[in-house]
């Protein structure tokens, strides 16, 4: 059996390892379009920021490939599938045959259609080449404009903080920074701490012009309020979109992703989907849809991974969540994090401390903890399980005694995650 | 019966919380062996007695099988050599994904060493100095199968106790 799989980061390698401890003899053929051995793909905040050597990105040692016995092409692109083919083609034109197939092709930048984004200077951020390619434009560079205040916007103006050297003005649609993971209080601390490490944060604006100077190079951003910043470099973070054009024609079902059933397989036979790219189960809802988080990735890899090995496994869910120790503040959210009218929400704020916690009737279904991050994974574990709480045991939670309920095994999970075979 | 990746795992260390009386000689043991680890902090053990209604809880890391600290880290740096779910220093960053991922909350961040440090298991040691430390046989060296089956038993006598106990509340017979 062939195993080929698009995609050299968490849902790929963790398929490629699931498929290895199961069949031995397999040929399993990993596909990167990047330069790259598998590196810590967040990491590029930290390389950018200057407090990561090139030789601790590397997400598995050097010897990984060889070990589990896995093909890795690097610098090759698939460009088209062909299902009835059973075949993959590259960008030099080649077919690649396949007998099973995963596509773990993740998420591509969205850069939106306006004015001036090829100019010079202005970056996406997602890959370790971005992060080179913004490394070295960087000397020339006195300001820089980060569109978008999500977590890859958040993460660049970090870094670029931690490098010094470059004032950084983040512009943001929304009335506030991680608007989609944070409520009012939490992202008003995070933008307050920003502003006082000297991140300038711009809400409820939007970049409607990059407008270069006489060398071609940006020069300066036109805001949709008429506000002009000049700048020497954009970085364009507005968000990720599943990276499935190749796709297209091949007959695939996709969505907003790829839509895989409970075995990670999507509606062509032999080929299966994992990681940024595909819409599987959310718990919470129950429904499918994009969880472009690495833990998410990585499950989904293990699932397809044992399915493609003949050793049928059902994908149970997860939870959008997501930690982010940036800006000397630590923030980790799970599941769902804004008011709903059928929603009891418990929040606790002392000091640069927040916790906010979400109930719907005996269950919690989101939290969100910032500057005291503690045990957090219980509460993660305490989501994603649907567990039915004891007003006692929703006390211990609110006063963030949550550590103690897993001392005493009070949560039918505990045991079940333990001895998962 | 069992895959044989599970077989292999012999590294376990089972708590016996009923032979707990808190004394924290555990946790004083623990403290020592991972100095080392702590550059600019104060080293502080990776297990620790958990007191819940005047009863004493070690808790320590469970060396998940399918550990979710390991599929959660973006760096590679936790993950099973042989026995054990351990970690590579070196490579760690503090992003603390795997403290939102543990469901025991056995890692800890700790932010000025930019680590995210947990039990590893003290594997360089024939027996971890918490099981030596403990006198009292609340901690115990056992191999994985083992620790399974006794979780299983202790959970299974748990919940027989508290429909017991729930019967016995309402009057009736369980």
């Amino acid at each position: 059996m062939r195993y080929v799989i698009i995609g050299n980061s968490y849902g790929g390698l963790a398929a490629a390892e699931a498929i290895r401890k199961r069949d031995g003899h397999g040929e399993i053929i990993v596909l990167s379009d990047e330069q790259h051995p598998a590196y810590g793909r967040p990491l590029i905040s930290y390389y950018l920021g200057g407090e990561m050597s090139p030789d601790r990105m590397h997400y598995r040692p050097p010897s990984f490939y060889r070990n589990y016995n896995i093909q890795v092409r690097l610098n090759a692109r698939v460009v088209k599938l062909l299902p009835q083919k059973h075949a993959v083609q590259l960008l030099d034109g080649s077919l690649l045959p396949y007998g099973r197939l995963l596509i773990a092709t993740g998420g591509q930048p969205f850069v939106p259609p306006m004015k001036g984004t090829g100019s010079p200077g202005v970056f996406t951020f997602t890959t370790w080449q971005d992060a080179d390619d913004i490394k070295n434009w960087l000397p020339r560079v006195q300001e820089v404009v980060v569109i978008g205040g999500g977590l890859i916007g958040l993460s660049a103006a970090d870094a670029l903080r931690h490098r010094g050297g470059a004032k950084v003005t983040v512009v943001e649609m929304l009335p506030r920074v991680l608007g989609l993971a944070l409520d009012e209080d939490g992202s008003r601390m995070l933008q307050d701490k920003m502003q006082a490490l000297g991140t300038k944060v711009v809400t409820e604006d939007s970049v409607v012009e990059i407008v270069p100077g006489a060398t071609g190079a940006v020069e300066k951003v036109v805001l949709k309020s008429g506000r002009e910043l000049p700048c020497q470099m954009v970085v364009v973070a507005i968000g990720v979109r599943p990276n499935v054009e190749f796709l297209k024609d091949s007959g695939i079902q996709i969505n907003r992703g790829i839509a895989v059933d409970e075995h990670m397989q999507t509606n062509l036979p032999d080929v299966y989907g994992a990681g940024d790219v595909v819409e599987a189960k959310d718990i919470i809802n129950g429904d499918n849809r994009v969880i472009a988080i690495l833990p998410v990735a990585y499950e989904h890899g293990l699932v397809a991974g044992a399915n493609m090995a003949g050793d049928v496994q059902v994908y149970a869910g997860n939870i959008a969540m997501n930690s982010m120790p940036k800006f000397n503040m630590s923030v980790m959210t799970m599941g769902l994090t804004l008011d709903q009218p059928d929603l009891v929400a418990v929040r606790r704020q002392r000091g640069d401390q927040y916790q906010k916690f979400l109930f719907q009737g005996d269950r919690l279904v989101g939290a969100i903890l910032i500057g005291n991050t503690t045990a957090g994974g219980v509460l993660t574990a305490i989501i994603k399980k649907r567990e039915h709480l004891t007003p006692a045991m929703k006390e211990r939670i609110v006063y963030g005694n949550y550590r103690s309920l897993v001392a005493e095994r009070k949560l039918t999970w505990s045991k079940a995650v333990e001895v998962a075979l | 019966m069992y895959p044989e990746r599970v077989v292999e795992y012999t590294r376990g260390i089972n708590v016996d919380a009923a032979k707990c009386d808190g004394c924290g000689d555990c946790a004083e043991a623990c403290r020592r062996a991972v100095a080392g680890q702590h550059r600019h902090t104060d080293p502080f053990p990776r297990i620790w007695v958990q007191q819940v209604d005047h009863k004493q809880y070690p808790v320590l890391c469970h060396n998940c099988e399918q550990a979710p600290c390991v599929s959660a880290c973006m760096t590679g740096c936790r993950h099973r050599v042989g026995d054990f779910v351990t970690t590579d220093y070196a490579r760690c960053v503090g992003c603390s994904m795997c403290v939102m991922c543990c469901p025991f909350g056995a890692i800890e961040l700790v932010e000025e060493e930019h680590l995210a440090l947990k039990c590893d298991g003290c594997l360089d040691e024939e027996t971890a100095p918490c099981v030596a430390a403990c006198q009292k046989g609340a901690l115990r060296h056992v191999g994985y199968l083992q620790s399974v089956s006794e979780t299983r038993y202790a959970g299974a006598a748990a919940l027989a106790f508290s429909s017991l106990l729930a019967a016995s509340k309402k009057g009736g017979k369980p």
